[in-house]
């Protein structure tokens, strides 16, 4: 996203949160956002058909819901096995687990792709999985189904022999340990405990004599007033011993003869699984993404042709949506026409400016990543997104003026690429007249150019010095200073606030409504009102700028 | 030994090394599968394990049963000699892979590397049980990591011996008093009880007060801030709660404390997290001091080795006696001897 979204912009915008909120089910999914990246102007027709591919997901996961809700659940237990297919490629013999995973992810495969064939959707053809039944075959052999895997004697004739002797020559060792054990316990009264050891008191000394010369037994160490004994192994069972070391030795090598023959055959469908296993994760970011448009009602954006500006109608920022609805408020819808070139937007102090300014980018940002968007969007996609906001991080020996001054340099010197350029109360941390003039030269400077700029101030006559479009929020139209009690607080502000932003004509003086917000928000009267006299005696520099 | 029955799950854990954990263990998986029981074999993760190297040495090695399930980290699997087959892998991986729970199908020496948290050992308990294992043994071990297999299982076995170091009564003395931390009560008060819960699930250390408030102390731990803790402790409060260690530093302000403080318990989330010396353990209770203990363990018996590293040996007479009278009523094995002490009680 780096070179799409400038600076801060990403936070900024919220959109570091909104693509949080977008989970895919499995890590293949993961590394498909990871992959991610913005369609850019001269894509259109590639962005057209990513969108294309998440309404279809989004309406499929609509219509039917418990089918997307079982694929999504198969996906959740998919792994990324990309690291044992491509050993299996090198030539390398894979263990026991990572077979047990391809047939576990060869089964899945059948079962994702019957789910995604029963979705009523039409699915893009890029999206779909390669026949896997040869991997099934070959790791279930005799097609029992067993969702377990363990190279047993389907595998092979010589497996089945060397594990048959095998298991003949342990029983007999074990017949022979046991009837030692009972032939040493008639002599000495005692059978091996636990580890093998026998122990016999020293204090008998008869007995201890008698386990010392015993040739099945084979004294260990005398300690603590016992004499600890092993039994010895006879000559049948050191053969048998020595017989059952050479079958193992043999079961080892048949069992990694077998395990190897399965690694070349997995690896001759090492296309096939990689294929399946990069779709899926194509299919799970996919549908992670029409999740989150459900989740927030997102719809399909519109894309204009190349310099058509942009227009958004019921536009909503979730992440803001979401905490308002904590504290049981409403989020009140945007709508807003830029046309190409610049735009002005004032309004009173928490008239939500800088609301609209981040709705606006981030259903470009949104709309640009491929997602569906919280409103209804039309627009021309733009080479990138610049949002230059009030919670700038202050850097030693830099002012937040000089901050935002040097923040502005990229995306003015990039203003012919054709960016979006949102400018929230810019120039405010210097004089009123100064700022004024440089906000004024920006949006002329940028009016003239392939971007487009909706720039949010306090200052008045910034749209006409620079001869574009003024947009403004309702605010508290209509409600004067004398007629609130400073008692009815912040609630009374959201209550009376009108949020919705209007075109206004030529000459509209930005709204004065900064004593009667601070007096709500409980400024000390004596204050508010001492600066109220100060605005009748017209001494404020403002007063002067305005004119 | 039936120390196992009805309890599904049952953990082996050690009072130090070289105490016969794992041929306890090894015991209880041979007479379990001869008794026709199903077992699942798991060990506990341990701290500070290593990809490579000597960490290795750790890992249990136990022979498993044709026909037993076991819980073990793919790596450990890679290394062992039987033939499994691979049922399910968990998601969650440590450093030796994910947890694998499989089916002994050609037995043989079989690596057990438990799962890398708390979370994930309950979990693998429980899948083992689901699969078909009547009996779970989790081999498990005494330290900050892997405390959490005592608490994950039905049952708890505690193997002590010669290994633990300086004589018999020495032996006896920590066996006693790892015992008594294990056994220690629960809190009795049940508002207290949930207080304390809260207490140890946000905090390191905190402070009940008398109307069952919780105030944490802003103590990242309770080692080494002893005084600062006696200090923080209000007259009246009912207890001081530690979600780790609680080491003798604390006991020994506490008991300082004591006098004036009558009521005042000192709650940890179990008796494994207790770190103290028999001297310490006496003062503390001497003043009138008492720790309760959220969750207690259930003790099922107690395994000697009188046999320790470096020659060290005790009489296993002696030992079966001391240990016989310090567990009581807990059944008491000598596994090589084929000797017990206290069955007629437990029973």
């Amino acid at each position: 996203m780096k070179g799409f979204l400038l600076a801060a912009t990403e936070t900024g915008l919220g959109f570091d949160r909104v693509w949080a909120m977008l989970e895919p089910a499995c890590p293949l999914g993961r590394e498909a956002k990871a992959r991610a990246r913005p369609f850019l102007p001269g894509q259109e027709a590639e962005l057209e058909a990513e969108l294309d591919r998440v309404e279809a997901a989004r309406r499929a996961w609509d219509l039917a819901p418990s089918a997307a809700r079982s694929l999504h659940g198969r996906l959740a237990r998919l792994r990324d096995l990309q690291g044992s297919v491509a050993a299996a490629v090198r030539g390398a013999t894979l263990d026991v687990v990572e077979l047990y995973e391809l047939k576990r992810f060869a089964r899945l495969c059948e079962e994702i792709e019957d789910l995604l064939a029963r979705l009523p959707w039409e699915r893009p053809p890029e999206l779909g999985l390669r026949d896997l039944t040869a991997i099934v075959r070959l790791l279930d052999p005799r097609g029992t189904g067993s969702p377990g895997f363990f190279v047993g004697d389907e595998f092979s004739a010589a497996l089945v022999r060397v594990r048959r002797h095998k298991r003949a020559c342990e029983l007999s060792l074990a017949e022979e340990r046991r009837e030692q054990a009972a032939a040493v316990a008639r002599r000495v009264g005692r059978e091996p405990g636990a580890g093998g050891e026998l122990a016999v008191a020293a204090a008998d000394v008869e007995q201890l004599a008698a386990a010392h010369r015993d040739p099945d037994l084979l004294a260990v160490r005398e300690a603590g007033g016992y004499g600890y004994f092993r039994l010895r192994p006879g000559p049948r069972a050191r053969e048998a011993e020595e017989l059952l070391a050479h079958l193992r030795e043999q079961e080892r090598q048949e069992e990694a003869k077998v395990r190897s023959r399965l690694s070349r055959s997995v690896a001759r469908r090492g296309p096939d699984l990689l294929h399946n296993l990069s779709v899926l994760g194509k299919v799970d970011f996919l549908f992670a993404r029409a999740r989150l448009a459900r989740e927030m009602d997102g719809r399909r954006p519109v894309l204009r042709p190349p310099g058509e500006g942009l227009a958004i109608t019921d536009g909503r920022h979730p992440v803001v949506e979401a905490s308002l609805k904590g504290t049981g408020r409403r989020f009140t819808p945007l709508a807003v026409e830029l046309a190409p070139g610049a735009a002005v937007l004032t309004g009173p102090n928490m008239g939500g400016k800088t609301v609209a300014l981040r709705t606006v980018g981030l259903a470009v940002a949104m709309a640009q990543m491929g997602l569906l968007v919280p409103g209804r969007l039309a627009w021309s996609p733009v080479a990138f997104i610049f949002y230059g906001g009030q919670e700038e991080e202050s850097r030693p020996g830099l002012s937040a003026f000089a901050m935002e001054v040097t923040r502005l340099r990229e995306p003015l010197a990039r203003r012919d690429e054709g960016g979006l350029l949102l400018l929230d109360e810019f120039a405010r941390g210097t004089n009123p007249r100064e700022g004024r003039a440089l906000s004024a030269a920006v949006l002329r400077r940028l009016a003239g150019s392939a971007s487009l700029c909706f720039l949010a101030t306090h200052h008045s006559g910034v749209a006409e010095l620079a001869g574009i479009p003024h947009w403004q929020t309702r605010g508290l139209r209509g409600e004067s200073l004398a007629d609130v009690h400073p008692a009815a607080g912040a609630e009374w502000l959201y209550e009376h606030m009108d949020y919705r932003l209007e075109r206004v004509s030529p000459g509209t003086l930005a709204p004065r409504e900064a004593l009667l917000v601070a007096r709500l928000l409980g400024l000390d009267e004596e204050v508010v009102a001492l600066a109220e006299t100060y605005l009748r005696a017209g001494a404020d520099e403002g007063e002067a700028e305005g004119r | 030994m039936a120390v196992g029955d009805g309890a599904g799950s049952l953990a082996v854990v050690g009072t130090a090394r070289g105490v016969g954990k794992t041929s306890t263990f090894n015991h209880l998986v041979a007479q379990a599968h001869a008794a026709g029981v199903c077992v699942g074999l798991m060990a506990s993760g341990r701290e500070g394990e290593e990809v490579d190297g000597a960490g290795h040495d750790d890992h249990p090695s136990v022979h498993a049963p044709r026909g037993s399930l076991v819980a073990t980290a793919a790596e450990a699997l890679r290394r062992s000699e039987a033939y499994l087959e691979v049922l399910e892998v968990l998601p969650h991986a440590g450093p030796l892979g994910q947890t694998v729970l499989a089916r002994v199908c050609e037995p043989g020496r079989l690596l057990l590397a438990g799962p890398p948290t708390a979370r994930a050992l309950r979990e693998a308990v429980g899948r083992l049980n689901a699969l078909g294992g009547d009996l779970v043994l989790v081999d498990g071990s005494l330290d900050r990591v892997a405390s959490a297999a005592p608490l994950v299982t039905g049952g708890t076995v505690v193997a002590t011996g010669a290994a633990v170091g300086g004589g018999l009564r020495e032996v006896a003395e920590r066996t006693r008093l790892l015992l008594e931390f294990l056994r220690l009560p629960r809190v009795e008060d049940p508002r207290l009880g949930h207080a304390a819960g809260r207490a140890v699930r946000q905090w390191r250390v905190a402070v009940v007060h008398d109307d069952y408030r919780v105030e944490p102390l802003s103590l990242r731990t309770a080692l080494g801030s002893a005084g600062t803790i006696a200090g923080a402790i209000e007259e009246g409060a009912r207890a001081l709660v530690l979600a780790g260690a609680l080491a003798e530093g604390v006991l020994e302000a506490m008991a300082a404390l004591g006098p004036r403080q009558p009521g005042l318990q000192v709650i940890v989330p179990d008796g494994t997290h207790i770190f103290a010396g028999s001297r310490a353990w006496a003062r503390f209770g001497r003043s009138g001091g008492r720790v309760a203990v959220l969750q207690s363990i259930a003790v099922r018996a107690v395994t000697l080795n009188p046999f320790g590293p470096e020659g060290l040996a005790l009489d296993p007479d002696q030992l079966l006696e001391e240990i016989g009278r310090v567990a009581r009523p807990l059944p008491v094995f000598d596994l090589v001897l084929g000797r017990a002490k206290n069955l007629e009680v437990a029973a």
